[in-house]
């Protein structure tokens, strides 16, 4: 569903990812782990279409990025860091909002309510305004967006960066319910735990290049642990 | 309703849960409405000092008719100041345009009024209307008049409500969200700007149009000029304020640049334009002028001294005595002696106007102005009009009483009552300046919209 296919994007001089080479299937979910600037954020970027590669292709469903940014874009679903949402409107309004850019079809209220609902987000929070929501809120309105937006595959940037326990729980439980849907997720995130605990697939990333791949399940919390600072010892 | 109908709704109602935008429509509207209420007051003022002028000069010829029955009426012989068509008096006025309230204009430069008598200086006869230029705040500001609210304040309305429409949401990574959504960012982009800025430069419009419907103005060919001209100049400041947005990446930094350009276009630019016009191609010196007109006058008169001592001596033998025959001459010799004078003058105050009608084009502010001016009828253009017109009924005055001299026809009741000329103004045209400076304003804007398109065709990359 997800695939990188020699991909490649340098700025200037430096080379911010290296001839990556990825694929990621239906109900997969593949993180990837890495130091600040090892090309994790690049790889999204580039499967977004926020950058043109410098060689190789970013492909959704088979299709290059660059040849369809916005039907490509149609297949995805992307949580950053952080969701900004519309201050001024309630959840339920930017996830119409949002639901109306992404083309869904059904944008009933109580569609919305409902992909809201099995997103986690209590009812009485649907019609309060987003400029008060938590950061677990907003994600939630992310997820939201993902299951009425059907989406085939998801790019997890750091989703749940600076969430409190619980709510990352949740937050990964949600993201399981959606790989048991069928859909392909890339994780990007510096939380191994989590990453060992939902992944499909864990991979290592360092100086733009992916250095390891490897099932979740073959590997214990302590030896990705292990295996991580290994290669982030060899970082230049 | 269809996807970009709910975009449109909702961002519609994010526009109408901001506070912001209607506190400041609120004080916009306060300001439109004191500023209209000024400009009435001060075309009511215009208007009442032009109808006093023209309304002297009926009365003096209803009494000087009323004098000359009386006269007659006694069996007595009129005296000469009734029966001379050479003593006519007259006035032309310049009335106000019906939009005068929405500008003063370059009104006040100008005269708005002219005594006329047959062997006058046909460049002598206006008056210095100066009313209402006392007031140091009006000397160092200008005149507080809704096209000063157009072309100064209204920009700065439509930046604080649009500054950080795109730019705030890459700040916040709302940016990005957004465009990972399958939606072209032109399209996204465009419809959120206009949307925000289009609804309150609407509302802008109805409530300057609204002002000045309040102070009596019923013209609606003007009102839609004036509409027209606003939601021009207002789309030029939106489509700048669009494109700062997708340059710069913080919200602060396209207030200062939204503000900066402001700066420019409205303040520095039009008194760089001002003082390049004054340099290359200097405004006459009025003073040289008048002080050119009384010497050639004076040396006319000093070189006809004696002639005009012997013409108080001598006998005519004709109805108009030889006084008048020698003021005759003494006018046709000064007319001819002041025309270079004259000519140099006026070629002169064309030249620095054609310059600065060229240099107009160079900003949009000052072709606000222009526009402004124009359907106001305070522009340069409809005074000038008003002094060739004013100048052409007194040659017209002086024709009549020459045409009586040489008749040797004096003037008769049956005259005062036939109906002597009286100045009517016609309006000239300005609708072609007016659709240059349209075309100018919207020629801007597509500039604009082509360095939007441009940067937009850069991807989604060069936005987020």
């Amino acid at each position: 569903m997800l695939e990188a296919v020699a991909l490649t994007k340098s700025f200037g001089g430096h080379r911010a990812l290296d001839h990556l080479d990825l694929r990621v299937e239906p109900e997969e979910i593949v993180c990837l782990l890495g130091a600040n600037g090892a090309g994790k954020t690049t790889t999204i970027n580039l499967f977004l279409g926020f950058l043109e590669p410098t060689s190789g292709e970013a492909r959704v469903d088979g299709i290059d990025v660059r040849a369809d940014p916005v039907g490509t874009k149609r297949k995805l679903l992307y949580v950053p860091e952080q969701i900004a949402l519309f201050g001024e409107l309630t959840g339920v309004e930017n996830l119409a909002y949002f639901a109306a850019l992404s083309g869904v079809e059904d944008r009933s209220k109580g569609n919305l309510r409902e992909c809201l609902r099995q997103a986690g987000l209590a009812d009485v929070a649907m019609d309060r305004r987003a400029a008060g929501y938590s950061k677990g809120m907003r994600q939630k309105v992310g997820v939201a967006l993902a299951i009425a937006k059907q989406a085939r595959a998801m790019l997890l940037d750091e989703p749940t960066s600076g969430l409190d326990p619980q709510a990352s729980a949740e937050f990964h439980a949600l993201i399981v319910r959606q790989r048991d849907a069928g859909a392909a997720i890339l994780m990007v995130t510096h939380d191994l735990f989590r990453a060992r605990e939902v992944g499909t697939r864990i991979g290592v990333m360092r100086e733009g290049r992916l250095r390891r791949m490897m099932p979740a399940a073959d590997i214990t919390a302590s030896e990705l642990e292990n295996l991580y600072l290994q290669e982030m010892a060899k970082a230049g | 309703m269809t996807r970009f109908g709910s975009i449109i709704g909702l961002e519609w109602t994010r526009t109408r849960r901001d506070p912001v935008m209607f506190i400041m429509l609120a004080l916009f509207s306060l300001l439109c409405a004191y500023a209209a209420l000024a400009g009435a007051h001060w075309a009511g003022q215009r208007a009442e000092a032009v109808r006093q002028a023209v309304a002297e000069a009926d009365e003096t010829m209803v009494l000087r008719r009323q004098s000359f029955a009386d006269t007659v009426a006694k069996g007595e012989k009129p005296n000469f100041g009734l029966i001379y068509a050479t003593a006519l008096p007259f006035r032309a006025g310049l009335p106000n345009a019906p939009l005068a309230p929405m500008s003063a204009g370059q009104a006040e430069g100008y005269p708005a009024a002219a005594s006329i008598s047959p062997f006058m200086d046909p460049y002598a006869i206006f008056d210095p209307h100066m009313a209402g230029l006392e007031s140091p705040a009006v000397l160092s500001a200008g005149r507080f008049d809704l096209a000063f609210v157009i072309v100064v304040l209204l920009p700065l309305l439509l930046i604080a409500a649009t500054y950080d429409f795109w730019s705030r949401d890459v700040e916040s990574g709302s940016a990005r969200f957004q465009l990972a959504q399958p939606v072209g960012p032109a399209r996204l982009i465009l419809t959120r700007v206009a949307l925000r800025g289009g609804t309150l430069l609407i509302g802008i419009v109805v409530v300057a149009i609204s002002a000045l419907l309040l102070t009596g103005v019923r013209d609606g060919a003007g009102l839609a000029l004036f509409g027209l001209v606003v939601l021009a100049y207002g789309t030029f400041w939106i489509a700048l304020v669009a494109l700062i947005n997708l340059v710069v990446r913080t919200s602060t930094t396209s207030a200062v640049a939204a503000g900066t350009a402001w700066l420019a276009i409205v303040m520095l630019l039009p008194a760089a334009l001002s003082a390049y016009a004054g340099h290359t191609a200097p405004r006459p010196s009025s003073m040289t002028y008048t002080n050119d007109v009384r010497t050639a006058g004076l040396s006319v008169r000093a070189a006809n001294a004696e002639a005009t001592h012997a013409a108080s001596e001598a006998k005519s033998g004709r109805a108009y005595p030889a006084t008048l025959w020698h003021s005759r001459r003494e006018t046709a010799q000064r007319d001819a002696r002041l025309a270079p004078v004259h000519r140099a003058h006026a070629d002169a105050q064309a030249h620095h106007r054609r310059l600065a009608e060229a240099l107009r084009f160079v900003s949009p502010a000052v072709i606000a102005q222009d526009a402004l001016d124009r359907i106001a009828g305070t522009d340069a253009t409809r005074a000038l009009a008003f002094q060739t017109q004013a100048r052409g009924f007194a040659a017209r005055v002086r024709a009549l009483a020459l045409n009586w001299m040489d008749r040797d026809r004096l003037m008769t009741l049956a005259d005062y009552d036939g109906g002597l000329p009286r100045f009517a103004f016609v309006e000239p045209s300005y609708e072609r300046s007016l659709m240059w400076d349209l075309l100018a304003l919207l020629g801007f804007v597509c500039l604009l919209l082509t360095l939007t398109t441009l940067r937009l065709r850069r991807g989604a990359a060069a936005l987020v």
